[in-house]
């Protein structure tokens, strides 16, 4: 199969890119960096006591920063702890702001690596709080959003290709992306798993999805479109299968969200003014890659050409001797293995989380109707639009209210162009 | 936990102002899809106005019963015209995901702080129901009916929300027998033909919708006042879905179906729930979150298997479908 030497390719290219970047230690910690502001480079701070002190046990750990800034306080167990920055040991000259605490009181989970940050200032230094400029803070939510986007754009991509053979929305595709990022990371960073390396883990989630979405469609959609001869069926049945896998997932993972051991914690690159971690650079890298795959694939292969055929016109693709069925089946494949990529690049991203993609699903939908339902690169597009957007709202409004925000202005979008950004018009119903 | 028990228990939960406000919100969705053919995924949507319309109308306008209920059903039409507007000339798929979508959203907008003033954030609100109350006609004492109690507040409520479910049914059932009824299943039978015979077909559609969203509301203020309490969490897809499965296991586009499926649906939900509950004293491996997780694993898995065996609900065949 042409897409799978695509997909894998794709995934070597990722793993050499992934390769490079820095792995994170392992166990569950306290860590930082220490840092202090000024006009250019921050400076990292040396020789800093810190204390570290168990809410449940009293127990107390002690650690101090290294000559890069960074402390890491290996912790016995998860729990509530308490963490102290000695202020007398800080350089002369070092201070930290007097509205921000010494004390902080995290929680930390078993075999995380939990991030403390302390702001520390240059004593006397003159307070130049003017940020960064107006373009620099628009480029950043740009970049920001790109990133978002991009990954919506692949979970979103693979729902608008089944949908464009067979006429399913698949309302368990938020969960197809669950169970991607799940799985590599039962294989990758479960304590107790068997620790592979997270590339060779997302390979086997992946296509384990993709089998799972093939089989669903094959095995179960199918008898029940000839059967039933109703989209709500249908519908009422992905939705059902939604629902329980995503509470499977809760009982067998419950409600703990847990990063990647690999990328646990990062500092951000920064060039002009700009900042991104090395995993967001890899996520963007892998899924531009991953989607211009798809993009040859649908445009210069056999099977994209019979993909294209098939969501054209079935009968017409059918009585030109495509099998049909083996297409509609290849595609639930590819459509759910996308969204278990884009599950995992979700979770490098940001976390791991049993209802994760539950949460993005709205987001996927999005710009699924942005770029015009059933269009695989206007859903892209649609992806990254939206993703930027959404991040832009963010200068102008509250944070909280992106979300809310960019479904109201979807539902605008669709009163001026019904058909989608991208799409053309046609005539419906 | 003994048979007699469990019976008991889902003897409650099928008379229940619950089951009476999910009945009542099946029977919008009822007239939505089972009759006209909207497939509307924001149900909780329009019970969500409903609720917040009844307490903001109270708490922050001060309108008393009468006013904030017209308040609410006025949040649900405005509601119907922004979820109707931009989708209800396209394809049925466009309306399924932007309810879904609206309807989420709104709830995120509700509980943000920035609404907190009004909407009390992520707190929500109380203490509206007095107004309510106050109409209760029923002595204050303690009713019994075999294993169930009430007090009088209980009573008075479960008395006004069954009256109500009733009353809805009865409304829905001549809207549909009428000439207006039988416009809105042809469209749904087969759109292109009232159509072509020069109905105005996307205004039925929305007036079907507004009416469906305003018994929605109606149930959305019933469960405002029987928890006297609104908050965000409540309005869940979840809900919508719960209204879903009872409509199907009573069968679509009949006009008692949504009371019976809710009632056999909630009546199972409560023994799931009581058997589970008591699994877990034996079984170790199932802890809280399991067991709430099970509820909906199992909610779930029985919409699937409905859908597969019986798309045409639990009893028999439907009466006016579209042959193939």
């Amino acid at each position: 199969m042409t897409f799978f030497r695509l997909l894998i390719a794709c995934f070597l290219m990722g793993a050499g890119l992934l390769a490079g970047a820095v792995p994170a230690h392992a166990g569950t910690a306290i860590g930082g960096t220490l840092r202090v502001k000024s006009a250019d480079a921050p400076a990292p701070v040396d020789g800093v006591q810190l204390t570290v002190q168990s809410v449940q046990t009293g127990q107390a750990f002690r650690g101090r920063s290294g000559p890069d800034g960074r402390f890491e306080i290996a912790l016995p167990s998860a729990g509530s702890y308490r963490i102290t920055l000695d202020a007398s040991s800080l350089p002369s000259g070092v201070l930290l702001p007097a509205d921000r605490p010494a004390t902080l009181t995290v929680d930390v989970q078993e075999g995380q690596r939990k991030l403390v940050l302390y702001p520390l200032e240059r004593a006397g230094a003159v307070q130049e709080q003017q940020g960064p400029s107006a373009a620099t803070r628009v480029m950043q939510v740009v970049l920001d959003g790109t990133v978002f986007g991009l990954i919506v754009a692949m979970a979103a991509v693979g729902l608008s290709l089944i949908y464009s053979v067979s006429r399913i929305i698949n309302f368990a595709h938020g969960e197809f992306m669950t169970l991607g990022a799940l799985l590599a990371f039962l294989l990758s960073s479960m304590a107790g798993g068997p620790q592979w390396p997270l590339i060779a883990s997302a390979a086997v989630a992946v296509l384990a999805v993709g089998a799972l979405g093939g089989a669903l469609g094959t095995g179960l959609l199918r008898p029940l479109e000839s059967r039933a001869k109703e989209h709500f069926a249908i519908l009422v049945f992905t939705i059902g299968l939604s629902f329980a896998m995503r509470y499977l997932l809760l009982a067998l993972f419950e409600s703990n969200t847990q990063p990647y051991r690999e990328y646990a914690l990062q500092e951000p690159l920064r060039f002009a003014g700009l900042a991104i971690t090395p995993r967001d650079l890899v996520v963007c890298a892998i899924a531009v890659l991953a989607l211009l795959g798809l993009g040859v694939l649908l445009l210069r292969t056999r099977l994209g050409r019979a993909m294209r055929a098939v969501a054209g016109d079935p009968g017409l693709a059918e009585a030109t001797g495509i099998d049909v069925n083996r297409i509609k089946r290849d595609i639930w494949i590819v459509g759910s293995a996308l969204a278990a990529t884009g599950g995992v690049l979700m979770a490098v991203s940001h976390q791991v989380r049993w209802d994760m993609g539950y949460q993005t699903l709205m987001f996927v939908f999005a710009a699924v109707i942005l770029g015009g339902i059933g269009t695989a690169f206007g859903t892209i597009a649609g992806g990254i639009v939206l993703g930027i957007c959404m991040e832009l709202g963010t200068l102008v409004f509250p944070v909280e209210l992106k979300t809310a925000l960019a479904m109201l202005a979807l539902a605008a979008v669709l009163l001026v162009r019904p058909q989608g950004l991208f799409n053309r018009a046609q005539r419906v119903g | 936990m003994d048979f007699l028990e469990l019976l008991s228990l889902t003897a409650r939960a099928a008379v229940s102002p619950e089951a009476a406000v999910l009945a009542l919100a099946a029977v919008g969705l009822n007239l939505h899809y089972g009759y006209t053919g909207l497939l509307n995924f924001g149900q909780a949507g329009f019970m969500m106005m409903g609720a917040y319309g009844l307490a903001i109308g109270v708490l922050s306008f001060d309108l008393g019963f009468a006013g904030a209920l017209a308040m609410a059903l006025a949040f649900a039409a405005v509601l119907a015209l922004l979820m109707g507007l931009p989708t209800l000339r396209l394809r049925a798929d466009y309306f399924a995901i932007v309810s879904l979508a609206v309807t989420e959203s709104l709830r995120l907008l509700f509980r943000s702080s920035w609404m907190e003033p009004v909407t009390g954030g992520v707190q929500g609100l109380q203490r509206f129901g007095d107004d309510f109350f106050a109409l209760n006609p029923i002595p204050p004492g303690d009713y019994a009916l075999g294993p169930l109690h009430w007090n009088e507040a209980q009573l008075f409520l479960c008395a006004v929300a069954w009256a109500t479910v009733v009353a809805t049914i009865l409304f829905v059932r001549m809207l549909v027998a009428s000439p207006w009824g039988r416009v809105i299943r042809a469209i749904r039978d087969n759109e292109p033909g009232p159509t072509s015979l020069g109905k105005p077909v996307f205004r039925y559609k929305m007036q079907s919708l507004v009416l469906g969203g305003l018994i929605g509301a109606l149930a959305g203020v019933l469960l405002a006042l029987s928890h006297q309490d609104v908050n965000p969490e409540t309005y869940l897809p979840t809900l919508t879905f719960f209204a879903y499965t009872g409509l199907v296991l009573g069968g679509m586009g009949k006009a008692w179906g949504p009371v019976i499926g809710v009632a056999i649906f909630w009546m199972i939900v409560a023994a799931t729930d009581g058997l589970l509950a008591s699994a877990s004293d034996t079984l170790s491996w199932l802890g809280p979150q399991q067991v709430s997780a099970a509820r909906f694993v199992l909610l779930g898995a029985g919409l699937m298997l409905l859908v597969m065996y019986r798309p045409d609900g639990l009893f028999g065949k439907r009466e006016q479908r579209r042959a193939a």
